[in-house]
């Protein structure tokens, strides 16, 4: 899947075939000097946003060493589980141009849904609040207690352009005023973004935009779109997260041995009185608390930890975990969860949301959680 | 009905739902549509906590919708009015949005060219619901008293199809599993008679009896049977792979079943025990004791396949003894009645069971197919997880059950030496209960007998004394450590020691080592450590819980004396994580029980001691 990038030109590995038009585009980028490229992706669903930037990323590094990725898609996050705004730093090439990889992040939100629609201020919020720590971090390190090198920053967007996704690209283009823009187009016009510099209304500084057709096209130049299934890839993408509770030599091959090692594995020990308990988007009523988290996926956070200047009070996310088992009675709760043993110390709040934990975890056999249900009716299926 | 039956398709397959069992829902369903406010409250309280899981089902999300409305409005709200909405138009938009959410959340109007109304006609939406919808959506708002009317009718709608049919959906395991016991217990049978093949006559004659248990079903079976007389050995293990799938799905069911099936769990029924007599060369053998070997012979082929179905069983004998002994202490049991005779009679049957079953843990784990806790871990990420066994948690279960029982006191010593940990074996010795009890442990379960009554009593006092010197003692030295290091690093967050593999979403059981379905309600933390001063808010605490939410709690009528020190027992039967080193301490044994006593409980029974020499 790897070779064949590196000359720069088109590059085409296993089904990755990346145009001359991106190539091309990705250069000219990197040849931007000082201050360091921030470039903005843009483009419908299933267009290559993301195929793009991986290849974009691997482009950059060779000159920078190190490049600042912001991903803003909480459905289908490049580095992060599902439900997170993130800020990554990559330091090496991505290998696979086409899926994407768990990495430890920078800095990072847990928004707790996979849409922003559910609340676009909060969504928003913590999308500045990345890119201001970005660019006061590295991207302008002359103050004194942030010396280093100045990188460039990669923004990752999500594919809803339409309505109030269409609004929410807006609001974001304008704070960042990105001096790159990627747009990338699919051959069916009425569902691409405006083709002209849209997010701006008078005269600001025109940023260099770059407009992209997709990269698969069949004979009729029509785009192929490589549709997903969001479902079942979010569900992927929170196996590999929690698969890092384990030393990566168990070499764990499968989701259902993953599942089988998380029912075993002994679990952190928390008193309920020390840790307080948010939920993000809707209101549970403080006695009913224990039914509303077990079993379920949520943030973990140090109440104090939030970002300086911050538009919010929401802190700093350091990573998720699974409420395994609640022992009311001794008032104790049992979570899994990745995070390293001397961070979760500080952890003094959880996040609920709305990310739905993998049912493959709750369905392991011989063992199965007993969320799970045979005979459920549910609402009638349309025909 | 009609709808949710036809296009409303019933999953064989699991799927996530936000109650961890269907108890929990029957009570939601019982409690929503209360006339009391409180009970109905309790209900939408528990629907919230639902809804931020993120998997409610539409249904329900609507009717808790109505339901809350229904709250608002003065007009259904009798009582206090402090908390009704006095607008309205706010009422009538709450109304209608809900009706609106209905209708479209109902039909399916996608791709399909029929009307809104063509399409809720077919699903049996009344027409009002989708005449509203439409006004609401696109001209005036509706009267409140049109869209409060047509609350009850949706309401109503929602009942015939979504929590009957629902209802009347669950499965019932149970019933499942007892026909394929009946099964199994009569291929045992008829295989059994055909290799003894001497008094086959008989034999059929109580296989009869077990199956007068069952239901219709039991006499197709006979029939089915009794035509192929051949039992193979593939028929059984044909069902015993049933079982067992059964038991992987249902674990908790399988194992009362099993137990009620063999008239151990709930006894009075029982016609089996004093019935006819084979005259088999087994000594004596009663009814009771032939279906105790077929209960034990289905757990030696049950627990080959699925090992951890004898830790089940012995984590519910011992639960049961518990609850058993209780009653007799209280003195529920007059031992003149037959009734309770019987009673008593199944109590040393479930004694017996217990050594029985631990001599079958250790078989496993010589073949290793059950592991001891304390055994070197290798993560598990295969298939085959062995069942974990914590050989200590166990003994100190059996420790505290053992004064009542020989059968008991046999599985003490079975554990310790299978602990091989020759301290433990010497510090046991010096226990005073272990010599004492041997002495009357002839007798059988302990039942009024004023001889030895007297006798235990005495020895009950000596113990008392003893250890209550030494209890002082340790209170002592404990307060001074807990002086001395408490304010330096305690880290919040600990791994938890003694884990084993269990679902996601259930706690192992710290002496037997299976899953156990937490109980989810909220416990105020305070009633552990002054257990003596709020005496009623515990029982309210553990009463609610009991009766409301959970399908695992135990039968839990436990004796007066005990009630006041409830939350302690459950501390004895949870995982304890921040283990002490010494489990005992802080304790004293009191009914059989090691129960938590705080310094001025140990006052009060030391001024009682005084008294009573």
């Amino acid at each position: 899947m790897v070779g064949g990038i590196e000359n720069g030109a088109v590059a085409s590995a296993g089904e990755v075939i990346i145009p001359l038009e991106w190539a091309e585009a990705a250069e000219e980028i990197s040849r931007a000097s000082s201050p360091p490229p921030v470039v903005f992706i843009c483009g419908p669903k299933n267009s290559g946003k993301s195929t793009f930037s991986r290849y974009l990323l691997n482009v950059l590094l060779p000159r920078y060493g190190k490049v600042g990725y912001l991903d803003t898609d909480v459905g289908q996050p490049e580095f992060s589980p599902p439900g997170c705004l993130s800020l990554t730093l990559v330091d090496e090439t991505i290998p696979d141009l086409m899926n994407p990889c768990i990495r430890p992040t920078e800095r990072c939100f847990f928004f707790g849904d996979v849409s922003s629609k559910r609340d676009p201020k909060a969504y928003l919020d913590c999308t500045f609040n990345l890119y201001d720590y970005f660019i006061r971090v590295h991207h302008q390190p002359n103050e004194l207690n942030h010396p280093g090198k100045a990188l460039p920053l990669i923004i990752n967007t999500p594919g809803w352009v339409k309505g109030t996704g269409f609004d929410l690209l807006v609001e974001k283009l304008r704070y960042m005023s990105p001096p790159q823009v990627v747009q990338i187009r699919i051959s069916v016009e009425s569902k691409n973004l405006p083709g002209n510099t849209f997010w701006l209304d008078n005269d600001q500084q025109e940023p260099h935009i770059f407009l992209l057709n997709s990269a698969r096209r069949n004979y009729e130049n029509q785009s192929i779109l490589v549709r997903k299934d969001a479902c079942r890839m979010r569900d992927q993408r929170l196996f590999d997260y929690f698969k890092q509770c384990f030393p990566s030599n168990l070499n764990i091959l499968t989701n259902k041995e993953l599942a089988h090692a998380l029912a075993a594995i002994a679990p952190y020990v928390v008193p309920f009185e020390k840790i307080k308990i948010v939920h993000l988007h809707c209101q549970v009523p403080s006695s009913v608390i224990f039914h509303s988290l077990n079993a379920t996926i949520v943030g973990l956070a140090v109440s104090s930890d939030v970002p300086a200047k911050s538009r919010s009070d929401t802190p700093w996310c350091v990573g998720l975990g699974i409420v395994r088992a609640i022992d009311a009675i001794r008032g104790l709760l049992y979570v899994i969860t990745p995070v390293p043993f001397c961070t979760l110390q500080k952890v003094d709040l959880l996040l609920q949301g709305f990310i739905e934990i993998p049912t493959g975890l709750l369905q392991v056999r011989g063992c199965v959680s007993p969320y799970m249900s045979t005979n459920v009716l549910h609402k009638i299926s349309e025909e | 009905m009609e709808l949710m039956g036809s296009e409303g398709e019933l999953s064989s397959g699991y799927k996530l739902v936000p109650w961890s069992c269907w108890d929990q829902w029957k009570f939601v369903k019982e409690s929503i549509f209360s006339s009391s406010p409180e009970t109905v409250g309790t209900a939408l309280q528990k629907i919230s906590a639902w809804r931020s899981r993120g998997c409610l089902p539409v249904p329900i999300d609507v009717t808790a919708a109505f339901i809350e409305i229904q709250q608002k409005d003065p007009f259904f709200r009798r009582g206090p009015m402090n908390s009704t909405l006095e607008s309205d138009e706010l009422l009538s938009m709450l109304y209608s949005m809900t009706i609106i959410r209905l209708v479209n959340c109902f039909v399916a109007h996608k791709k399909t060219k029929c009307s809104i109304s063509e399409l809720a006609d077919a699903a049996g939406i009344p027409r009002v619901l989708v005449d509203i919808r439409h006004e609401s959506s696109h001209r005036d708002l509706p009267s409140l008293r049109l869209v409060r009317s047509a609350s009850l009718k949706a309401l109503d709608w929602l009942k015939h199809n979504y929590w009957e049919p629902q209802k009347d959906a669950i499965p019932d395991v149970r019933k499942e599993i007892r026909s394929r016991l009946l099964e199994m217990t009569y291929l045992l049978k008829t295989k059994n008679s055909h290799i003894s093949s001497s008094n086959m006559k008989q034999r059929r004659l109580m296989g009869t009896t077990v199956l007068r248990v069952g239901n219709k079903l039991s006499s197709q079976i006979t029939a089915k049977l009794q035509s192929s007389k051949n039992v193979s050995v593939k028929q059984i293990s044909k069902i015993v792979r049933i079982i067992a799938r059964l038991y992987s799905s249902y674990p908790s069911e399988v194992v009362s079943v099993l137990l009620e099936f063999f008239q151990l769990q709930s006894p009075g029924i029982s016609e089996s025990i004093d019935i006819e007599q084979s005259d088999d060369s087994n000594v004596g053998v009663s009814g009771s004791t032939s279906s105790m070997d077929e209960l034990k012979s289905i757990i030696t082929k049950l627990s080959s396949k699925r090992p951890r179905l004898l830790l089940s069983m012995l984590k519910n004998v011992l639960e049961m003894i518990e609850v058993n002994f209780e009653k007799i202490q209280k003195g529920e049991y007059d031992i003149y009645s037959s009734q309770d005779h019987a009673n008593i009679h199944h109590m040393s049957n479930l004694c017996s069971l217990s050594p029985w079953l631990i001599i079958n843990i250790k078989m496993l784990k010589d073949s290793d197919l059950i592991r001891l806790t304390d055994e070197a871990e290798v993560l598990p990420i295969h298939k085959n997880i062995l069942p974990k066994v914590s050989l200590s948690m166990l003994l100190r279960k059996c420790l505290t059950l053992s004064v009542h029982d020989k059968h008991l006191l046999d599985s003490v010593r079975l554990l310790v030496e299978m602990l091989g940990d020759t301290s433990v074996k010497e510090r046991l010795k010096k226990l005073p209960l272990l010599s004492l009890k041997s002495l009357d442990s002839m007798e059988g379960p302990t039942y009024p007998d004023t001889g030895s009554m007297l006798l235990q009593e005495e020895g009950v006092v000596k113990n008392v004394t003893d250890n209550l010197e030494i209890m002082k003692l340790k209170l002592k030295s404990r307060r001074k450590r807990i002086n001395g290091s408490d304010s330096d690093t305690t880290s919040v967050w600990t791994v938890a020691k003694s884990w084993t593999s269990c679902p996601i979403g259930m706690l192992p059981c710290s002496f037997s080592s299976t899953a156990v379905l937490p109980l989810l309600d909220k416990f105020d933390n305070e009633l552990e450590t002054d257990v003596g001063t709020n005496k009623d808010t515990v029982l309210n605490g553990s009463a609610a819980s009991d009766g409301l939410l959970d399908c695992h709690t135990e039968p839990s009528e436990v004796g007066n004396a005990f009630k006041k020190l409830k939350p302690s027992l459950d501390d004895v039967q949870c995982v304890d994580c921040s283990e002490t080193t010494c489990p005992m301490e802080g304790r004293l044994l009191i009914n059989g029980m090691w129960i938590k006593v705080s310094e001025e409980e140990l006052q009060a029974i030391e001024s009682n001691i005084t008294t009573f020499c």
